[in-house]
């Protein structure tokens, strides 16, 4: 189905940032440096290039079917059977993505601040204003990025610059300790996050024009790579990187040595209302992005009627998805992986090579 | 219809938000808080742990320092001196929520002191306190002999409670800072191992005499635990350091060596140098160089007297070289100093004279540096300087190699000093008053350009 209205290419960048990085900088970075040692961040350049591939794809699947989105892609590209089964891979691939989402928002929040509070009460609250904002559309969720860009990307470097009289470069030396297995193991970890540029496929077809989508794609990876660097690098020179093994949530901790003549101290709870805000934007849009995509799949003329009940779904969902929070990083560490270069790279890539072979396009349309 | 079920989710709404914006669940408002102001860490007899924790009383503290108080000039008790002993430091903690009528509140907690018996047991049982989402990771770790909880008994004085008297002494930077991420990054890093900052309480004496030990001056070391078991002890100071092998507390460095430590870690900040300088000159071969505490000759006062040098930072620079299986480390310590004090016969003004007193200067800081490194290699064998870390970065093969024991290894390496400390600033003026600075004389007196 479509819908009207348009976002420009910057939003589009904005909202890529706004898809990856919340959760990104929060527990990425432990298990990169668990895998990479000291070496995370070549992992993060590694895993940038990977994940350029799916940046690739994408750009060239929106080139071949402009105005088209990801699921509508499916169908014109594989035929209705085919395509529609594929779409729906990619709609539970969504689903079953803001589920974790959702599941680390909440764990995070009761770990770190309100351990009293039942987990179910966080993802229920924030799945409400989800909902209602999903529910307005892509512009709407564009405009909330707007407010809350800033206050993120100045929050995240205001970190990392009082932050750094604690820093110590030596803490990155020596470089390839171990040579390079274990940048590769901790790349492939991150391309887990960085492979769901893929997103851009579905509301990429809401850009205008749709030839700058490859702008939003490279600014937009080259966005997230900074500030993932940024907040990796940053707890390195930091912690060392035997001890940012150990600390789960790794932007809030980094944000808790901040302090600036003993007054300017604690900032990490205000680092958690931002971060909060980020999620939002986060869930909103995997969630508009499921129900847009469930709608194409099952051919409704609107997407609205679907964003509550997809919600509520995704609330079960993150709840049976894991037993325990250990359960969460075995399986961002081990299982998502794999998982993600299925579906993120594996199943664009089929579709661009099947409509190479077919001959199928959409242009001037 | 529709406006009316608009209407009825919006007024739904406003009574719902003020409930659940003020956080139902979590909330916990500040009267029912016990707000922690200092921890200590105690071992208990069988392998338990004991937590005490001063907790700060608001109504002193509101009242502020009630100076026209009745008990005769000695500002209000601010807070009192809780502990409790259980297996784990979780478990006590607790205990302790049994013995006060608010909840503990470790938020506000800045110093974390390490009672000498627990830190021969090891530093295992410290992972409540990177565990526990209150605490802070910038929080002070000190480490005292003997019993810990007697530092909380600190009486007040310009500052109120024990964590403020302590965060404040460190803040002077008379010794190393060492937060609890530091503490857990020596740990954790295979080529490092921890030294912390050592208070020493002076006991308290027979009676009321605050300026016997105000401000801990001269040679007071250790001995505070003896006397004053139940007696709070009277003062405080934070002097020398306790060296750990690995997660154990190995032994102590005292004042010389810790600082010598501070120096080899480039970790000095407004570090004062004080050395004896004979008078005659710039002193060549008289071995100038003496510690402060060398004994005053009442003959030669008039030509020998002291300096004193302020470093508000240094660098220090370790370099790792393997040569045919001999380790050797380079250490090059480097920095300008500001002249604080002269009472020698020397004008600084004279490029001879200020020579004479930089190269006593980096004699002197030569030497403490020497004594910490005979220390740790020889007495106390464990590497607190980090050199395995510099090892690594530089020489990741051969480290792979001296890893396993690399404690043992580094007591063989060979440990080189350069020190490359230059006098740059002179203060507000330039000679000693009534000091000629005699072999120049008329160079010294008149010279003066500016």
């Amino acid at each position: 189905m479509r819908e009207e209205g348009y976002i420009s290419p910057r939003q589009a960048a904005v909202l890529l940032w706004f898809a990856i990085l919340p959760t990104a900088i929060l527990f990425l970075p432990a298990l990169l440096v668990l895998r990479a040692h000291q070496d995370a961040w070549l992992s993060i350049i590694v895993a940038t290039l990977a994940a350029g591939t799916v940046a690739v794809a994408v750009y060239l699947l929106a080139r071949r079917f402009p105005h088209y989105t990801l699921f509508q892609c499916c169908e014109l590209i594989l035929g209705q059977v085919a395509g529609k089964a594929v779409a729906m891979v990619f709609v539970l691939a969504f689903f079953q993505l803001n589920a974790v989402v959702i599941r680390e928002f909440s764990e995070f929040l009761a770990t770190a601040v309100m351990p009293e509070t039942p987990c179910l009460f966080f993802s229920i609250s924030i799945l409400i204003i989800a909902i209602y904002a999903a529910r307005n559309g892509l512009e709407v969720i564009t405009r909330c990025t707007d407010f809350i860009l800033p206050l993120m990307v100045i929050f995240i470097a205001a970190i990392f610059l009082l932050a750094m009289p604690e820093m110590a470069t030596r803490h990155l030396l020596p470089v390839l300790e171990n040579g390079i297995r274990p940048v590769l193991g901790g790349a492939l970890v991150a391309w887990s996050f960085l492979g769901q540029v893929v997103i851009l496929a579905t509301y990429g077809a809401f850009v205008n024009p749709p030839r700058a989508l490859g702008w939003s794609l490279i600014t937009g990876l080259l966005g997230i790579a900074f500030f993932l660097g940024l907040v990796v690098m940053g707890a390195i020179m930091v912690f060392g990187c035997c001890e940012v093994e150990r600390l789960t949530f790794t932007a809030y901790d980094l944000a808790q040595v901040i302090s600036l003549g003993q007054f300017f101290e604690r900032v990490e709870v205000l680092f958690l209302a931002i971060w909060v805000a980020g999620v939002f934007i986060k869930i909103t849009l995997n969630l508009y992005v499921t129900a847009l995509g469930l709608a194409t799949v099952t051919g409704l003329k609107e997407y609205r009627p679907l964003v509550a009940p997809l919600g509520a779904l995704n609330i079960v969902m993150s709840c049976l998805l894991y037993r325990n929070i250990s359960e969460v990083r075995q399986d961002l560490l081990l299982v998502e992986p794999g998982w993600t270069l299925t579906w993120q790279l594996g199943l664009p890539l089929l579709l661009l090579v099947v409509a190479w072979l077919r001959g199928k396009r959409r242009t001037g349309a | 219809m529709k406006a009316w079920l608009r209407w009825l989710a919006a007024s739904l709404l406003l009574v719902l938000l003020p409930a659940l914006t003020a956080g139902c669940w979590s909330r916990h408002e500040i009267e029912e808080l016990a707000v922690v102001g200092a921890v200590a860490l105690d071992a208990a007899p069988g392998d338990q742990v004991r937590l005490s924790v001063f907790i700060t009383l608001p109504r002193a503290i509101a009242g502020g320092p009630s100076m026209g108080g009745s008990s005769g000039g000695a500002p209000a008790k601010v807070g009192e001196v809780i502990s409790a002993t259980g297996s784990d430091f979780a478990e006590a903690a607790r205990r302790l929520e049994e013995l006060i009528p608010r909840r503990l509140f470790w938020a506000q907690n800045h110093v974390l002191i390490i009672g000498e018996e627990l830190a021969r047991r090891g530093l295992h049982s410290l992972d409540f306190f990177s565990r526990e989402r209150q605490m802070r990771l910038t929080m002070l770790i000190l480490i005292t002999s003997g019993e810990a909880r007697q530092a909380l008994d600190l009486p007040a004085g310009i500052e109120l409670g024990p964590g403020t008297i302590l965060t404040g002494i460190v803040r002077n930077k008379t010794t190393f800072k060492v937060e609890l991420k530091d503490l857990l990054a020596m740990w954790e890093a295979p080529g490092d191992n921890p030294a912390i900052p050592r208070i020493v309480m002076t006991p308290a004496g027979g009676q009321e005499s605050r300026e016997a030990g105000g401000g801990g001056g001269g040679g007071s070391k250790g001995g505070g635990q003896e006397g004053g078991k139940k007696k709070p002890p009277e003062a405080v100071a934070i002097k020398g350091a306790g060296a750990f092998r690995d997660d154990r507390l190995v032994g102590w460095l005292d004042e010389k060596e810790s600082n010598g430590l501070m120096w080899l870690r480039g970790e000095v900040r407004e570090g004062v140098v004080t050395v004896t300088l004979p008078g005659q000159g710039a002193g060549q071969g008289q071995g100038g160089g003496r510690p402060q505490d060398f004994p005053r000759d009442q003959t030669r006062s008039q030509t020998q007297g002291q300096a004193s040098v302020i470093f508000h930072r240094i660098n220090a620079q370790t370099t790792a070289r393997v040569e045919d299986q001999q380790l050797t480390f380079k250490v090059e310590i480097r920095g300008h100093g500001d002249l604080m004090e002269n009472t020698a016969n020397l004008n600084p003004d004279r490029q001879e004279d200020l020579q004479a007193i930089q190269e006593a200067v980096n004699r002197e800081v030569g030497e403490r540096v020497q004594a910490v490194i005979r220390k740790a290699q020889q007495e106390l064998r464990t590497d607190i300087f980090g050199c395995g870390e510099i090892l690594h970065r530089s020489n990741v093969r051969y480290w792979r190699q001296v890893r396993d024991h690399w404690n043992e290894e580094f007591t063989r390496a060979q440990i080189q000093v350069q020190v490359d400390l230059t006098l740059r600033r002179m203060g507000m003026t330039n000679r000693a008053p009534g000091k000629t600075g005699s072999t120049g004389g008329k160079g010294a007196t008149q010279g003066t350009a500016r």
